[in-house]
C-alpha cells in the first residue's frame, strides 16, 4: 500500500514535469509563431495595393505637380479603418519631398515598410509607405 | 521490480506521447508559419516586377495593354518625343530602389538604347521603335485582321489618304490636331509593295509630313518635326493562344532565398 502510494506520487510528479515541460516549450513556440506574423502578410497586401493605386491614378503626379497632398491625405483616410500608414516622398538624392499620415494615428515600434519608384518629368522618385495596424 | 519496470513503461509512453504532440503541433505551426511567409514572396516579386515595368512605360512614354476575349486587342501608346537616360534608370533601380527594398536587383538591358528599343509579344509580333531614323516599325503582322489608329499631329496643314481596297486588312484611322478631330477614314489595305500606297499627314510649319504604311510591316516615320501621339489597336480574330508582351530586359531579382530571373513582362493574359 505504502509502496503503491509512493509509485503513484512519483507518477504524479513526473507526469507535473511533464506537462510543465510542454507548457514552457509550448510557450516558446506560441512567442515565436504568433498571430502578429500573420497579420504581417496582410499589411503587405495594403502597401503594395495602396502604392500601386498611388502610382497609376496619378496621385503622386498630382501632388508634385500642384505642390498638394490633399488628394494623397484623402485617399489615405479612405482605405482601411484598422490599418495606420504614413507615406513619405524622397527624390533620388533621398531628399525629403513631403510626409503624409493618415488621420487619428500614431506611430508603433510594430510596422511593415515597402517602397515604390515613381517618375515625374523624367526625374526619378521613391515612395516610401509605413503601416501597422491600430 | 517488476511493477516499477511497469511504471517506468508506462511513464516513458506518457512521455514519448506528450512528446509526439509537442513535435506534431510544433512542426504543424511551422509549416503554416513557412507557408504564410514564404506565400508573400510571389506578392513582392510581382509587385517589384510591376513597378519597375510601369517606371520604364514612364519614362518612354509607352504604354501596351493586352485584351483578350474572343479576339486579341493590343493596344500600343507611344509618341516620337523622348529623351531618355537608361544608364540612370538602371543606376536608379539598382542602388537607391534595390537597398531600400531590401532586395538584389540586376537589369539587363540587350535590344534597348537610348535610342531604339523593341517590345515582343507571344504571338510573334514585334514593335521597334528608333528615335534616328524617327521610324516606328511593327514586324510579323501577318495575322492581324485589323488595325484602329488614332493619331495626333500638331498643325495639320493637309492629308493625303491612302487608297482603300476591297480586301486585306481593315483599318480605320483617325487623325487629331489641336482643334479635334480633322479626319476620319476606313476601309481595307492590301498592299503588296510598302511605299506604293501611303497615308501622309502634311503639317503647316514646314510643309513635312508623318507617313503611315501598311504592307507587310506597318510603319509610321515621323518627318514633321512637330509633336505626334498615337494610340494603336491591332486587333487578330479567333486567337486561341496565351498572350503576353515583354522588353528584351532581362530581370534578376532576390528577394531572401527566392530567386526571379526572367525578362520585364509588360502585361500578361491567360486565354
Amino acid at each position: 500500500m505504502k509502496k503503491g502510494f509512493i509509485v503513484l506520487l512519483d507518477v504524479l510528479v513526473a507526469l507535473l514535469v511533464s506537462f510543465l515541460l510542454f507548457a514552457i516549450i509550448s510557450q516558446y513556440v506560441f512567442n515565436v509563431y504568433t498571430f502578429d506574423n500573420y497579420k504581417y502578410v496582410n499589411i503587405i497586401g495594403y502597401e503594395t495595393n495602396v502604392l500601386t493605386v498611388l502610382e497609376k491614378s496619378n496621385l503622386f503626379y498630382d501632388a508634385l505637380e500642384n505642390n498638394t497632398t490633399n488628394n494623397i491625405r484623402h485617399f489615405l483616410n479612405r482605405t482601411n479603418k484598422n490599418v495606420c500608414a504614413e507615406l513619405t516622398v524622397y527624390d533620388s538624392s533621398d531628399n525629403l519631398l513631403f510626409t503624409v499620415r493618415k488621420q487619428n494615428c500614431q506611430l508603433t515600434d510594430s510596422y511593415n515598410v515597402m517602397y515604390r519608384s515613381f517618375i515625374y518629368n523624367n526625374n526619378f522618385y521613391l515612395a516610401k509607405l509605413v503601416a501597422w495596424y491600430k | 521490480m517488476k511493477k516499477g519496470f511497469v511504471y517506468t513503461i508506462s511513464l516513458i509512453v506518457m512521455i514519448s506521447v506528450l512528446m509526439y504532440f509537442l513535435i506534431y503541433y510544433n512542426y504543424h505551426i511551422t509549416d503554416n508559419y513557412n507557408f504564410v511567409i514564404k506565400s508573400t514572396k510571389p506578392v513582392k516579386i510581382n509587385y517589384v516586377v510591376d513597378d519597375i515595368t510601369y517606371s520604364l512605360n514612364s519614362l518612354l512614354g509607352t504604354s501596351v495593354d493586352l485584351d483578350l476575349n474572343n479576339n486579341l486587342k493590343i493596344n500600343i501608346k507611344d509618341n516620337f518625343t523622348k529623351d531618355y537616360n537608361l544608364d540612370y534608370f538602371e543606376y536608379f533601380f539598382e542602388n537607391n530602389y534595390a537597398e531600400k527594398s531590401n532586395i538584389n536587383l540586376d537589369l539587363e538591358f540587350f535590344d534597348f538604347s537610348n535610342n531604339d528599343y523593341n517590345i515582343y509579344f507571344s504571338n510573334n509580333l514585334i514593335y521597334n521603335y528608333n528615335k534616328n531614323s524617327k521610324f516606328i516599325t511593327i514586324y510579323n503582322i501577318h495575322n492581324i485582321d485589323e488595325l484602329d489608329i488614332n493619331i495626333y499631329v500638331k498643325d495639320v496643314n493637309y492629308i493625303q489618304q491612302w487608297t482603300y481596297s476591297s480586301t486585306g486588312k481593315y483599318v480605320k484611322i483617325n487623325v487629331y490636331d489641336e482643334t479635334g478631330l480633322i479626319n476620319s477614314s476606313d476601309g481595307y489595305i492590301n498592299n503588296v509593295l510598302c511605299n506604293s500606297n501611303t497615308y501622309k499627314i502634311f503639317v503647316s510649319t514646314n510643309d513635312n509630313n508623318v507617313i503611315l504604311d501598311l504592307c507587310d510591316i506597318f510603319y509610321i516615320k515621323e518627318n514633321s518635326n512637330t509633336d505626334v501621339d498615337f494610340n494603336l489597336s491591332l486587333i487578330e480574330n479567333s486567337y486561341t493562344d496565351d498572350i503576353f508582351a515583354y522588353y528584351d530586359v532581362n530581370v534578376f531579382l532576390q528577394i531572401y532565398d527566392f530567386n526571379y530571373n526572367n525578362h520585364l513582362i509588360i502585361d500578361k493574359i491567360r486565354h
